[in-house]
């Protein structure tokens, strides 16, 4: 490129990046926050005349998913008030924006950030070498990397994840929800770039694994599916063996406000053919409710909270598939039928409500604009604090990404209803010989808001309630069987259970340091 | 209407996703290439959202698809309509004023380029600031390679003096 060309292409940009901002009025996607349930008709009266009809479908999709990014117009603008961790671990969580702070560390770092399915494409041949196909290729449908969720979207905080590293389809399955990445830039494979794309292979954004918030991957033994992993089954048709199944991820609830004559009924459908994609399809009439980007059915035994972190028992291919039309056999069969939640968590508590969220929280967690003062009330006056002698612990300890997530299950072994405080006083992990490691706790405390109340457990349901440790950085020997034991505050006692026989250990990311326990708080698991 | 609802409502969840990134990613971009070709970035919004609706018409176009290609053919082929319907129905040249926005930022470059054909422009626009190639841009304003060739070469001829009597650099 020639001085004028480099001069041209310099000011071009620079006139480019002037060109005012989409207007307020019309749905400027990226520029205004939307909030759910607006009229279409209000911005459609301000369209050209023969555009209104056809935008007005446009807007209606569009904005269903724009709320997933902009949680309405009283949405905290700051990421602190997301209730993103600002740091684990003592290790700071970056944001996307902050990319000048990043984009030249080394080794991994932790990022904050709303992941996205790519749509795009590339031309046939594009980044064919293969160091730049696997760092260069994210915008060929890839995963986008945007901004934390409720904060300005803008395109030039977006970035796109490596091909190599975590899968799409993992990346994916959060999509529209804020999570925090391990991630690193200057990966060794960008040595091997072409000259004129080494500077880009070097700035790729590798992803590792996705730290937090997380989902447990099984629950007493039995694995638990995520959305691409179901996904998958759909693709090779193998879903119709699964049963009953363990199906987990993070909620997507909202509604789209169609506009009248949007939602006419096709002559062709038979009414017993309208009841049952009725039953398994959202549509016009049902809110649209999704777990790991994956259609659940509205005839399901399932009360959904935006943003909350669930698993539940399911099944696919309900026996009502068979009566639906014909074009909407394929959806019908898909449907994810809920019969039940058996584990929840509420990461993003402190975020602004959707105001479209289909009913209310099934769970004792507090809504969004609950008080303090409301949140202690959520359990009847006479239900008493739980005492460690009427409950029994049973752990299990996963981890993929070098941090294990201790599910620690709590049952009710006494004979009444009983109440445990959003976090214990203390929690220990013990060796075979009964003595405690040497891993100082923490809570997670960079989550503002409300204090979240106790958690109500009646008594005899198995794995009512579970509480979620993070285990960081361990650098000494195997410890062998551990057991772990948890205190709870206000002299309620102690009590003790197995963390499973074996399982990984934290990897060493802090040599000569002391590991961690982060404690997540407990979380009813129904 | 009710053929556009039953597509509408058929869109999987999926699907309205896709469509809602797509739009999310492509909307700034476009509407910022439109309005380098129509000067009035009001007008560059409703003809950026009509390459969407006809996108919606469509859609899902599937992930195999360049739709970012699809939607600059469609947006930057629109905005040259409308330029071309101006001139026919004898609307007036953009004034300077009608675009505040470019003059305040870079005036002669902005006069410089609002003297070039609209399609000259696009090809300028699609081949500095967003890297196609001569065979991309031609396909997309369906012409020859050789024209797309020879309009770049105008160009900077048109374009020269602008920038050589630029002091930044």
């Amino acid at each position: 490129m020639d001085d004028f060309d480099e001069r041209l292409s310099r000011r071009l940009r620079a006139l480019d990046a002037a060109v005012p901002a989409a207007s307020a009025d019309v749905p400027g996607i990226g520029r205004t926050r939307i909030k759910i349930g607006r009229s279409g008709a209000q911005v459609a009266g301000r369209l050209p005349l023969g555009l209104t009809a056809v935008l007005v479908a446009m807007m209606v999709v569009a904005v269903a998913g724009v709320g997933l990014y902009y949680r309405g117009e009283t949405a905290p603008p700051g990421p602190d008030a997301q209730g993103i961790p600002t740091q684990i671990d003592g290790q700071r969580v970056y944001r996307v924006g902050e990319q000048s702070e990043w984009e030249n560390l080394s080794g991994s770092f932790l990022l904050a950030t709303t992941p996205s399915l790519s749509v795009m494409g590339c031309p046939p041949g594009a980044y064919s070498p293969q160091p730049e196909r696997d760092l260069l290729s994210g915008p060929c449908g890839g995963v986008m990397l945007g901004s934390i969720t409720g904060a300005p979207l803008d395109l030039s905080d977006i970035l796109y994840a490596a091909a190599k590293g975590l899968p799409y389809s993992w990346l994916g399955d959060w999509s529209g929800h804020t999570v925090i990445l391990r991630a690193h830039t200057h990966d060794p494979e960008a040595a091997q770039c072409l000259a004129d794309t080494r500077a880009r292979c070097d700035a790729s954004v590798v992803v590792e694994a996705v730290v937090w918030p997380t989902v447990p991957t099984e629950i007493g033994g039995a694995p638990v599916y995520r959305g691409h992993a179901l996904a998958a089954t759909f693709s090779s048709g193998t879903f119709k063996d699964l049963g009953s199944f363990l199906y987990g991820g993070v909620v997507d609830a909202y509604r789209v406000h169609w506009e009248p004559g949007f939602c006419a009924t096709p002559v062709a459908q038979t009414q017993a053919e309208q009841q049952a994609e009725q039953e398994l399809v959202s549509g016009c009439d049902s809110p649209t409710v999704l777990i790991d980007m994956q259609n659940i059915a509205p005839d399901s035994n399932f009360d959904p909270i935006d943003g909350q972190l669930v698993v539940v028992r399911a099944h696919v291919n309900d026996a009502v598939a068979a009566q639906c039309p014909a074009d909407a056999q394929r959806q019908c069969e898909t449907a994810i039928v809920v019969d039940s939640v058996v584990w929840s968590s509420n990461p993003y508590r402190s975020a602004t409500p959707t105001p479209t969220v289909a009913s209310a929280s099934p769970t004792t967690e507090p809504s969004p604009t609950d008080t303090a003062s409301s949140a202690e009330s959520v359990g009847p006056a006479d239900i008493q604090p739980c005492q460690a002698s009427s409950l029994a612990i049973d752990g299990v300890r996963q981890g993929e990404s070098g941090i294990v997530n201790l599910g620690i299950v709590i049952t009710n072994t006494g004979d009444v209803s009983c109440m445990l405080p959003q976090l214990p006083a203390a929690v220990q992990l013990l060796d075979a010989k009964g003595t405690a490691l040497d891993i100082p706790t923490e809570t997670t405390t960079a989550t503002p808001g409300p204090p979240a109340p106790p958690v109500v457990i009646a008594p005899h349901v198995a794995a009512a309630a579970i509480l979620t440790v993070y285990w960081i950085s361990w650098c000494q020997p195997d410890p062998g069987p551990l057991t772990v034991k948890v205190t709870f505050v206000a002299g309620a006692g102690s009590v003790s259970g197995p963390v499973g026989p074996g399982g990984p250990l934290p990897r060493c990311d802090t040599p000569g340091r002391a590991s961690s326990l982060q404690l997540d708080g407990i979380n009813a698991a129904s | 209407m009710e053929k556009l609802a039953t597509v509408t409502t058929r869109l999987t969840a999926i699907e309205a996703r896709d469509l809602e990134v797509a739009f999310s990613v492509h909307m700034p971009w476009l509407h910022r290439r439109i309005a380098l070709i129509v000067g009035d970035p009001d007008e560059a919004q409703d003809l950026a959202q009509e390459a969407f609706a006809r996108a919606l018409e469509r859609w899902p176009i599937g992930s195999h698809d360049d739709v970012a290609r699809w939607l600059a053919t469609v947006g930057i082929r629109l905005a040259i309509d409308e330029m071309r319907r101006r001139h026919r129905w004898g609307f007036l040249q953009l004034h300077d004023t009608d675009a505040a926005w470019a003059m305040s930022t870079d005036p002669d470059l902005w006069r410089a380029i609002s003297g070039l054909e609209p399609a000259v422009r696009a090809a300028l626009l699609l081949t500095v600031l967003d890297g196609y190639t001569q065979e991309e841009v031609a396909e997309a304003l369906g012409v020859a390679r050789g024209t797309v060739s020879s309009w770049l070469s105008q160009a900077r001829d048109r374009l020269r003096p602008a920038i050589g009597s630029s002091n930044d650099g």
